[in-house]
């Protein structure tokens, strides 16, 4: 006995059933959701069940097998590959109340073809009624049965109009048809377009040179559920949304509500933020904490200057003053800089604190005790000249790994390939003060055992990754399947935290190790309960948001993670980790030391708001490729600022008030909205969600 | 449009039949001319390539066998010729996987012509997968895996690598 399940009001499930009334079989009807939890892969609807382990998903291919081809089956099959796949999806497309002329046309010339062919109610082939009449007869009937629609598109094909009204009339339909109710118009063909899992793969083959290609991402059709939803939406009372929130201090998560903790990378304090860090850093991280504000999530926003490491000892040297007299100094110059930016963390630190002390030494001991540090001899690069420990910054030379030979690789990471370097590898290292040479000494250092922590983060990071941008999870992904070596992560230096072990104290940890945990110690600073954020209770969920350029992505994905994890003290690690490409400047790099660029108070000099600012790099920020800032493009009558919000979102607002007060006297008037409206409306709330990822250009393509 | 070609040469080929002139139709549908005949649509098109090669045997033996493949050759045109590589990945993939859950073959229980027209069109998306996807759709791997020994199948293409002693050890360490 076969069985069929459909979604109601399926055409494709009245197919079958005429199908299988003309073949004289036999055929159970199931109606289900869509979703039905019931269903196995390949969960389309409908679907001929055979046997337990057998059945067809296809519809054509059911009505084929229910009633096969009786003679000419080629043509029969000409005539279903132009039901499948030419005349079905522009239906689907015309249903969902496509604007596109071209879409419309098409779907003229199909009916005035099937028009020609249909004279004097013959059947379509060889005089006979076959499987294909009913295919495609069915496929049109919801057309059909919508006034509106028929009297757009039928009439004036009377030999079509003829031929339904009497393939109707049979009784093999009839009989069908008191089986399932279909419903006229778009009812119908939103059931079919989500009993076959529709999206917009299944394209409109369009025969017109200019094929509009259906929108890139994947928007499923909607669903008869999101209509309802749209529906109850728009009738709903504003006041029935819930307040805003207060603005109270300290912000801290809650048990069932929405906790969203950002944090953008620290910047380094000796150096002068360009706009290429301000985008990739600060602002992404601030639009999204207003957005996660104006939602009425609980949201806390943490950033802060990082103030350790050899860079700031030498500028120190350099200007006559101690460290932390530079730390303060350059501290207020970036405290200023984002102020004007109107940047809106809720604590901006730094890591020159005693909580930061504290935590990165309680961290340090926690790996330690957990068996995750090891001690190892290494060798350091010592500058005789300069009589100090070099650190990674402050050597350069030639890049050790094959193939690559970049001359100015970094004793930290080589510019020229993205890869790790250990500062005592370098080919010809030299001094980046003196130019000398320096010499190699030996030290007892503490690594962190990465390879003993790579399943735990294996495991974590195939959960946390889906959340990320895709930059970072390609990036993350290849760091491991390189394989993951011990990291060191104390040095010879003085301006550090130092390390809490006997024979070790005179030196300090690496600014990596530091760096991340001085989120922590930043909250720390901004309450005392600053624990709920980071070792959240079991009934409070609170999500990582963090941001940063993509150089910084291995360091937050592998290194930072993986001392949460080893520490062992459920400590929360990031599930949205989102990384920005590079911003160039005027298609080349920014370069404080040549002068090539917009540093620091220069946005602010040129007496242009910041709001403009915001707009720009907002608009320009490098999601999935590096971008360019462009003057001409940012002052010009042709710029993104006039074109887009003047002429673009701007000329929409003002089109609809003239609208208004020309036609309506300025009134918005009572709108009674049909079923199209609010399917529109759904799909274009789902739209809104998927690509809220490409951020402000969605809203000015709709406007 | 440039791949529904390729992937009729490809399985003409395999059929060891012509595979004549293609070109398409004012409804965009592809049209197969061979000694003055023409064929239109897909599904069609195969059904003549098998009609005039020696091995009909792939098109099963009872109606029901017959149903499944015409179902696959019509999935395989609807749903997996217009979309781009990730679309595949993500949509459809997942659902081709859940299916071959308990089978071995797409339709009865050999191979089919069903099976034949599948790996040409996913061959450009199997061999560009990486390991962790092929670990995901481990059903589809064993399939298409067992498909690609056959070097008639195959016809020159490189075996895909599906060993999954480079797949990362997903296990968590406790303490």
């Amino acid at each position: 006995m076969l069985t069929l399940y459909t979604n109601d009001t399926n055409p494709a499930a009245l197919k079958i059933l005429i199908a299988a009334n003309f073949g004289k079989a036999d055929v159970n009807l199931k109606i289900l959701q869509v979703n039905d939890k019931s269903l196995e892969e390949p969960k389309i609807l409908p679907y001929l069940e055979i046997t337990t382990n057998r059945g067809i998903f296809i519809p054509n291919a059911a009505a084929r097998y229910l009633y096969p081809p009786v003679t000419s089956e080629h043509k029969c099959e000409h005539w279903i590959a132009w039901e499948s796949t030419i005349l079905s999806p522009l239906i689907i497309h015309i249903a969902g109340n496509t604007k596109s002329d071209t879409i419309k046309t098409s779907l003229n010339s199909c009916l005035k073809y099937l028009n020609e062919n249909v004279k004097d109610r013959i059947p379509l082939v060889d005089n006979a009624i076959q499987v294909c009449d009913i295919i495609i007869w069915s496929t049109l009937y919801p057309l059909h049965k919508d006034s509106n629609l028929a009297a757009e598109y039928l009439s004036e094909f009377h030999e079509l109009n003829n031929w339904m009204k009497s393939f109707g009339d049979r009784k093999e339909v009839q009989n069908a048809l008191a089986k399932i109710k279909i419903n006229a118009g778009a009812g119908a063909y939103v059931a079919l377009a989500s009993g076959a899992r529709c999206t917009s793969n299944v394209a409109v083959n369009l025969s017109a040179s200019n094929i509009t290609q259906s929108p890139q991402h994947a928007v499923e059709a909607i669903t008869a559920d999101e209509v309802k939803a749209a529906r109850e939406a728009w009738f709903s009372d504003a006041e029935k949304l819930p307040p805003p929130k207060d603005d109270i201090y300290p912000v801290l998560p809650k048990p069932g509500e929405k906790n969203i903790l950002i944090t953008s990378a620290l910047p380094y304090v000796n150096n002068v933020p360009h706009l290429g860090n301000i985008i990739g850093c600060v602002l992404s991280a601030d639009v999204f904490a207003r957005f996660s504000r104006l939602c009425n999530y609980n949201t806390l926003f943490i950033c802060g200057t990082d103030e350790y490491g050899t860079a700031t000892e030498t500028k120190a040297l350099e200007e006559g003053l101690t460290p932390q007299q530079i730390c303060d100094k350059y501290f207020e110059v970036h405290n200023s800089i984002y102020r004007w930016f109107n940047i809106g963390f809720d604590y901006f630190g730094r890591t020159t604190t005693p909580e930061q002390t504290k935590t990165v030494q309680e961290m340090f001991l926690a790996l330690n005790n957990n068996g995750f540090m090891q001690i190892q001899a290494i060798d350091q690069l010592l500058c005789e000249h300069c009589n100090r420990y070099l650190a990674d910054r402050f050597v350069e030379g030639i890049c050790p790994h094959p193939g690559c030979k970049y001359e100015d690789a970094r004793g930290d990471q080589c510019d020229g390939c993205g890869k790790l370097v250990n500062a005592v590898e370098l080919i010809n290292p030299r001094c980046k003060v003196c130019s000398k040479t320096p010499v190699i000494r030996n030290s007892q250092q503490y690594f962190l055992d990465l390879p003993k922590l790579e399943p735990l983060l294996l495991h974590w990071m195939e959960k946390s990754a889906p959340g990320w941008s895709h930059n970072a999870s390609v990036i993350a992904k290849s760091w491991m399947k390189e394989g993951l070596k011990p990291r060191c992560i104390t040095r010879d230096l003085k301006w550090g935290i130092p390390v809490p072990v006997e024979g070790f104290q005179d030196k300090v940890f690496y600014v990596w190790f530091d760096a991340p945990i001085g989120y922590m110690s930043m909250t720390e600073r901004y309450t005392k309960q600053w624990e709920k954020w980071w070792r959240p209770a079991a009934d409070t969920k609170v999500s990582l948001y963090q941001f940063m350029a993509k150089d910084n992505v291995p360091f937050h994905s592998v290194m930072f993670p993986a001392m949460l994890l080893g520490a062992n003290k459920n400590y929360i690690t990031v599930s949205h980790l989102m990384a920005t490409e590079y911003l160039n400047y005027e298609d080349g790099k920014f370069s404080k030391s040549r002068g090539i660029g917009v540093f620091g108070n220069d946005a602010q000099d040129t007496g242009i708001p910041s709001d403009v600012w915001r707009f720009y790099l907002l608009y320009i920020r490098p999601e999935g490729q590096d971008s360019s800032f462009s003057w001409v493009d940012l002052a010009t009558k042709s710029t993104k600022c006039n074109s887009e919000l003047l002429n673009n979102f701007g000329n929409f607002v003002n089109r609809a008030l003239m609208f208004a007060e020309k036609f309506f006297n300025s009134f918005v008037p009572v709108m009674k909205l049909t079923e199209e409206d609010f399917i529109f409306i759904a799909r274009e709330m789902k739209g809104y969600m998927y690509e809220r990822n490409e951020g402000i250009r969605f809203f000015f393509r709709k406007s | 449009m440039s791949k529904t070609v390729q992937y009729l040469s490809q399985i003409a080929a395999y059929l060891q039949v012509p595979s004549g002139k293609i070109t398409f139709d004012s409804f965009s549908l592809p049209v197969r001319t061979h000694n003055n005949t023409s064929v239109t649509g897909f599904l069609n098109i195969i059904l003549a390539y098998l009609k005039e090669s020696k091995l009909d045997v792939l098109l099963g033996k009872t109606p029901e066998d017959k149903a499944e493949i015409y179902q696959w050759i019509e999935y395989a045109d609807l749903y997996l010729q217009r979309p781009n590589a990730s679309q595949i990945i993500n949509e459809h993939l997942p659902r081709l996987n859940g299916v071959l859950l308990k089978k071995t073959y797409l339709a009865s229980n050999k191979l089919t012509i069903a099976d034949v027209v599948l790996y040409y069109v996913l061959l450009s998306v199997m061999a560009n997968i990486s390991h962790i996807e092929k670990e995901k759709f481990v059903n589809i791997s064993r399939w298409y895996d067992n498909l690609q020994q056959d070097d008639l199948l195959r016809q020159g293409n490189s075996l895909i690598n599906f060993n999954t002693s480079f797949l990362c050890i997903i296990a968590p360490a406790h303490h």
